[in-house]
């Protein structure tokens, strides 16, 4: 039998390593591909292990009436809004492709006849923007629980999405 | 609706990624369904837009962790966070509402304890001294006297020895434990079978038995164990069990054993990384942590001890590593200097014990000093909540640096609180079911074995 992440959840309140670890398990990869994608090149790992250890010390603030994925993406956004503010520690794609550049989410790549990748096209949009996509393409999540992971109205997370696919455009040479 | 004028954006072009995405309400949905028939603009949007969202979706490479990362995540929760209400492996002797589980395992160590005291069921070399309950200040009560320690190592030897399979082996998943690390468990509790000093002849067939699982389990690599993501602990572990089993004398000159364990060093060296440690699988795949590491360097160097030749360049290369893991304070890292897990100077410990053994001339180096300052300090307000783990690493570490007070004053407390701890009646009884954070890993097996090991 399978536990769901409530009956986890449940475990690791009353001090099941077990469930725990089964938790973990479970949601490594999803959380190190999401870090990847945000960009964290080489400290994905590290921060999967940060969201899994918030997720660890919050587990008793987590509600069985609230979906445990909004709940683990609210945690690993934070992790990655703290490791962004810190920022010594580990090069993202982003940053490196800025370096040399004002930053700018309108700052073109080198050459913008050029056909890039996904991964590169996505390291240049701003930070807002790139988090809603990553979580809605590839993490699968559905509007309303990327607006309570964000913390941001459902109407913000659409807003950012469009907003997010019109920059691609232009960065990313796609036939149309 | 009108047709928007060519220059500027329709009003209703924010809806189009939505809509694709299947994210707008049915009512809305319908509607702008409707509108991109007669708005050209959006319709185009819809397309392109359409064309992005295809093109991010079909980069689905998706990255995933170089190695399971339960093991560097538990690293790093002090044990004592876990321990509010501990969970028991077997089922309680008694039917407790899973609520007073915490409250279940006091009332049964306190049982036990009065159990031992009264009832003279041991084997008769035992000497069934009470335990001496003397509170020091940090709760943790100190035994007096060895008979209490040795009951408590033959108790547990006998629960291992019931608890073997007949095929030689200990079966993790029967006591709690992902079934990929039986090579794993069965090598710890060889391991404790062989540190029994008293010479039992049960233990000698049953280390025997356990030889050969392990031997059958290794493939033509001289790996053993299945090439899980833990692969070099059951390696290590396995190595260091076998190369000390072909030290005893009832296995002394078995060419099969001899062979298994040439063929486990060789192993050990060819996956040893290019910087001199190891990781969780062999090879330079993983990242090297000093965890894996002191398996294989306690293999190397009980290889080299027994007279195997050859393994000089490996073990100096280990512990050159080993050593720059250290940081200033004394304290070992687990993938670097800055990263020294909250497990009160475990690696420590383990790291300095495979330093002093691979040049005894290093003990006069400062570097030594700091080590043993960092395990002292970490045990300085020790929890009594238990880590069988370090309780093995600690106590063998101290013995290094002599008689003193603080070693016999740490040692004291944490002999007593395993012999407290151990679970005295039921058919578990002789074993020691409290987890601590690595039971998930070990299960029932593992907190035994590496309660007697801190035993003996």
């Amino acid at each position: 039998m399978e536990y769901s992440d409530h009956d986890l959840m449940a475990r690791i309140k009353n001090g099941s390593q077990e469930a725990f670890a089964d938790l973990v398990r479970r949601h490594q990869d999803s959380l190190v591909n999401f870090f990847r994608r945000l960009g964290a090149i080489t400290t994905a790992e590290d921060l999967a292990q940060e969201t899994f250890l918030r997720l660890f010390k919050y587990r008793k603030k987590y509600r069985p009436d609230a979906k445990f994925t909004t709940f683990l993406y609210t945690l690993a956004r934070h992790a990655w809004a703290d490791s962004m503010r810190k920022a010594k520690r580990g090069e993202t794609l982003a940053t490196r492709l800025a370096d040399g550049q004002d930053g700018s989410p309108d700052a073109a790549p080198p050459d913008s006849h050029a056909q890039i990748d996904a991964n590169t096209a996505m390291a240049l949009l701003p930070e807002k923007l790139r988090v809603v996509v990553v979580m809605s393409i590839y993490q699968g999540l559905r509007y309303e629980d990327i607006a309570d992971a964000l913390d941001v109205p459902v109407g913000t997370v659409k807003s950012r999405m469009f907003l997010a696919i019109r920059r691609l455009q232009e960065k990313f040479n796609v036939k149309t | 609706m009108s047709k928007p004028d060519s220059e500027r954006p329709c009003q209703r072009e924010s809806d189009a990624v939505a809509y694709l995405q299947d994210e707008l309400p049915a009512r809305e949905r319908a509607e702008f369904a409707a509108h991109i028939e007669n708005c050209g603009a959006c319709r185009s949007l819809v397309e392109s837009a359409g064309n992005v969202l295809n093109a991010l979706k079909q980069d689905s490479a998706a990255a995933v962790p170089s190695h399971d990362l339960v093991s560097d995540i538990m690293a790093r929760i002090p044990a004592a966070e876990w321990q509010e209400r501990p969970e028991r492996i077997l089922r309680p002797q008694f039917s407790l509402p899973a609520l007073a589980g915490a409250a279940a395992v006091i009332l049964i160590s306190v049982a036990a304890g009065l159990f031992f005291l009264f009832n003279d069921t041991t084997p008769a070399r035992e000497n069934n001294t009470a335990l001496s309950r003397q509170p020091d200040g940090t709760g943790i009560v100190a035994p007096d006297t060895t008979p209490a320690r040795n009951s408590a190592i033959v108790s547990g030897l006998a629960w291992l020895r019931n608890a073997q399979e007949p095929d030689g082996s200990w079966n993790a998943a029967k006591w709690g434990a992902p079934e990929s690390h039986t090579v794993g468990v069965t090598a710890l509790s060889m391991l404790a079978l062989l540190a029994d000093t008293c010479g039992d002849p049960d233990n000698a067939d049953s280390i025997k038995r356990a030889v050969a699982f392990l031997c059958k389990n290794q493939d033509t690599n001289g790996a053993f164990g299945p090439q899980c993501a833990n692969s070099m602990y059951n390696h290590g572990i396995a190595a260091v069990a076998l190369i000390k089993a072909g030290r005893a004398d009832s296995l002394a000159g078995d060419a099969a054993l001899d062979k298994a364990c040439d063929l486990a060093v060789r192993y050990i060296c060819s996956a040893q990384q290019t910087g001199g440690g190891w990781g969780y699988t062999a090879g330079n795949s993983d990242r090297p942590n000093t965890s894996v590491s002191v398996w294989q360097l306690q293999a190397l160097l009980a290889a080299k001890d027994g007279g195997q030749s050859g393994l000089a360049e490996n073990i100096r290369r280990a512990t050159m590593w080993l050593g720059n893991m250290v940081d200033g304070t004394g304290q070992m890292g687990y993938s670097n200097t800055e990263q020294s897990p909250p497990t009160q100077g475990t690696l420590t410990a383990a790291g300095l014990l495979c330093l002093a053994a691979a040049d005894p001339a290093l003990q006069k180096n400062g570097k030594f000093s700091g080590m043993f300052a960092a395990i002292l300090s970490g045990m300085s307000s020790p929890d009594d909540r238990p880590d069988y783990y370090r309780s093995y690493f600690i106590t063998r570490a101290l013995r290094l640096s002599g008689d003193n007070d603080a070693r016999t004053r740490i040692t004291a407390k944490i002999e007593g609180n395993l012999i407290a701890s151990q679970t005295r009646q039921g058919p578990a009884a002789g074993s020691w079911e409290t987890r601590d954070q690595w039971t998930s890993a070990g299960g029932l097996v593992y907190n035994t074995s590496m309660a007697i090991l801190a035993l003996e």
